[in-house]
């Protein structure tokens, strides 16, 4: 038993329980594995400062948190690389600690000092930690975890910007089909908002990069997966049919290969995937400079087309009336252009 | 020991389960009792259809979530998830008496005893508490959402409404949606004014003491806009029936303070664990003693509730009226996906 006047005082200010912070997460080093009890006693160190670290950011339920005390907290982690250690130390800690540092995270984030968002510059600056959080996805254990703090970053638009840009987003399209449900979709949730947060960085990103992603949607879009076929249909339509984006989806529903995507899941077993698909491929009909290939499959499948369609209803109230308008014109003008001469079929 | 060996792990794939007879049922899931063949472990699957979920499906991730996340002994949370074409599975513990709601219908009409109920509800408000620490409101607090197993053991289940305070901006917000069941609502939730907080959960809380100490929730034989107006409009109800004289001056105290209208007047979670009714709490091995023993398997219970509810609404076909039928039938069974039109109570 240790007497309290030889334990260490607990930490009250905020430079003190940033160095606490990271004095205890260091310690994690110096611990072999080999020491359970060390480590053990460690990582009990850590917890604990998380807790007083979190009461400081939060409050605690009772009393509202110093806001002073907060942005001080801010800048303190961002001096002495903390923010980094919280990163790197997260595979090894435990599940409550896990828990605290997520929360905290998103408060230091979000904290500005002295008009500038202190937290998220050095995040900027360390571009490693973001590729390091994303590529967590592929560890189960901390996956939503890293999955949450990823979010938080992904609100401001540089960090957003980088990771559209980095090696790692192609894992993106890997993850959102993981067998684990809760693992892939809070992965579908992060790939969600890095195509819809912010509708200029990512119109930017698709008009350089078209080829390669929509190649790699595409297997999405045509993914055996039910969950997988859904989500990415209806957040196409999220992003494709917004403003930002228009000179993309111009240049998408020229492809007749793109059509064929959307005829292909017009078919689908799912009632909810074929009224998501009528709500792209409308937009391929309605044009009206459609090229020459885009009319063509049309002509060629204008009656299996007209008899999907027609057995086809959205269901529900005010919804299903312009669904059925909108349903009529799309087969009217599939009509018209059957009519068409010179399409040599 | 256990706390040595390695953490199970429940496999992926549906055919490593074999589904057994159906315990529960909710608007779009099914709850069946399972095994989970190499584990050769009953299970507990919930099993929804994706198909019938119209929107996207934020909410159902972020139900799994809330259960994959959190870990509480008094917290039923799930072993894993995965989908098997157009639905999600979610295995989950397998609590073999079921719902307090469903021991109550099957062999205690007319609700449990103090020690038992304060055994109950210890439980649940230890649950509430860490939810509440961690930033989550359950929104659905009743008997139907509070689970036993066959040792005693009370979890608080069902997260499917649950709504995480810390998902948008960073601090303790009040959120402004309109989820949970009529009878256990907060008059603040239903009004839908400024928006409500962790202080929902304790007077859904009281509620359910009520509930468990009657057998039914106050309001309960009401439709449920004739509810959300009682609620609005009478006194917070309380333990004032005539056979309520045998409950504790404690047991009306703690109700009491969880249904003030005010939720800023009602105590935290955190408070009440340490409110004096609690010394009536007895053990798991007594739970077991007094409201388990003599139940029949459950599956065979949900069977003959759902039996007697079907002839209910048989008898009754020409009570409801056509429109309101589909949600009176959902309201009686306690099921919680309301969408009240609050234009037509204004």
């Amino acid at each position: 038993m240790s007497f309290s006047f030889f334990k260490p005082s607990r930490p009250k200010t905020p430079q003190e329980v940033a160095k606490a912070i990271n004095d205890s997460l260091t310690a994690l080093d110096i611990q072999t594995v080999a020491e359970v009890k060390a480590l053990e006693k460690a990582l009990e160190e850590v917890e604990k400062n998380f807790g007083i670290m979190r009461c400081m950011l939060v409050g605690d339920g009772e009393t509202e948190p110093n806001m002073e005390q907060v942005s001080q907290l801010a800048f303190e982690m961002c001096k002495e690389d903390g923010l980094a250690l919280l990163v790197h130390k997260l595979p090894i800690l435990g599940w409550e600690a896990r828990k605290d540092l997520v929360h905290c995270w998103s408060v230091l984030l979000k904290q500005k000092v002295d008009d500038t968002y202190c937290c998220a510059q050095y995040v900027e600056s360390h571009y490693e930690l973001l590729d390091f959080l994303v590529v967590s996805y592929d560890n189960k254990e901390i996956a939503l975890n890293c999955g949450a703090m990823l979010r938080d970053c992904i609100r401001f638009p540089i960090l957003a910007k980088y990771i559209l840009e980095s090696a790692s987003f192609v894992l993106f399209f890997k993850f959102v089909e993981l067998p684990n449900f809760d693992v892939a979709s809070d992965a579908f949730s992060t790939f969600k908002d890095l195509l819809t947060k912010h509708g200029t960085v990512v119109s930017e990103f698709l008009t350089a990069h078209y080829d390669e992603f929509f190649d790699l949607y595409e297997k999405l879009l045509t993914s055996p997966n039910y969950v997988t076929r859904r989500q990415s249909l209806k957040l196409l339509t999220d992003f494709l049919l917004e403003p930002p984006n228009s000179h993309i989806m111009k240049r998408y529903i020229l492809e007749v290969r793109f059509l064929k995507v959307m005829m292909m899941l017009l078919k689908d077993s799912s009632k909810n995937i074929q009224i998501a698909a009528f709500h792209i491929f409308k937009v391929f009909v309605a044009n009206p400079n459609k090229p020459r290939e885009v009319k063509v499959i049309l002509a060629k499948n204008h009656e299996k087309l007209t008899e999907l369609l027609q057995n086809l209803s959205a269901g529900k109230g005010d919804e299903d009336d312009q669904f059925e308008e909108e349903k009529e014109l799309i087969i009217k003008e599939i009509e018209l252009v059957t009519q068409l001469p010179n399409l040599g079929c | 020991m256990e706390f040595l060996s390695p953490k199970k792990k429940f496999p992926l794939n549906h055919r490593d389960y074999t589904l057994y007879e159906e315990v529960g049922q909710g608007v779009s899931a099914t709850v069946y009792r399972a095994l989970c063949i190499p584990l050769d472990e009953t299970v507990a699957i919930k099993v929804i259809d994706l198909e019938k979920c119209n929107n996207d499906m934020d909410m159902i991730r972020r139900e799994v979530q809330t259960m994959i996340l959190l870990d509480h002994p008094n917290l039923l949370k799930a072993h894993c998830s995965f989908t098997a074409t157009r639905s999600l599975w979610i295995v989950m513990p397998y609590m073999a008496a079921g719902s307090c709601l469903h021991i109550m219908k099957s062999a205690h009409p007319d609700g449990f005893d103090e020690h038992s109920i304060a055994t109950l509800l210890h439980g649940v408000l230890k649950a509430l508490a860490y939810l509440h620490s961690h930033g989550h409101i359950h929104r659905d607090v009743k008997a139907g959402n509070i689970l036993v197993n066959s040792k005693g053991a009370v979890k608080l289940a069902d997260f499917g409404v649950s709504a995480s305070l810390f998902d948008s901006g960073n601090r303790l917000h009040s959120r402004k949606t309109f989820v949970g069941t009529p009878c256990w609502m907060a008059p603040e939730v239903m009004q839908q004014l400024h928006g409500y907080d962790f202080k929902a959960d304790i007077w859904s809380f009281g509620i359910t003491a009520l509930e468990l100490a009657h057998g039914h929730a106050p309001f309960s034989k009401y439709p449920p806009m004739k509810v959300l107006l009682m609620t609005l409009q009478n006194a917070p109800p309380g333990l004032d029936y005539e056979r309520d004289k045998r409950f504790s001056k404690s047991f009306k105290e703690i109700v009491a303070a969880c249904l003030v209208k005010d939720p800023k007047k009602r105590p935290t979670a955190e408070k009440l664990v340490k409110h004096r009714f609690f010394k009536h709490a007895r053990s798991k091995e007594f739970i077991v003693r007094t409201i388990l023993d003599g139940l029949c398997p459950l599956g065979d219970r949900f069977r003959m509730l759902k039996k007697k509810e079907a002839a209910f609404f048989a008898q009754n076909e020409d009570v409801y009226g056509d429109k309101e039928h589909l949600s009176q039938q959902e309201y009686i069974r306690g099921i919680s996906a309301w969408n009240f039109n609050l234009e037509d109570l204004k």
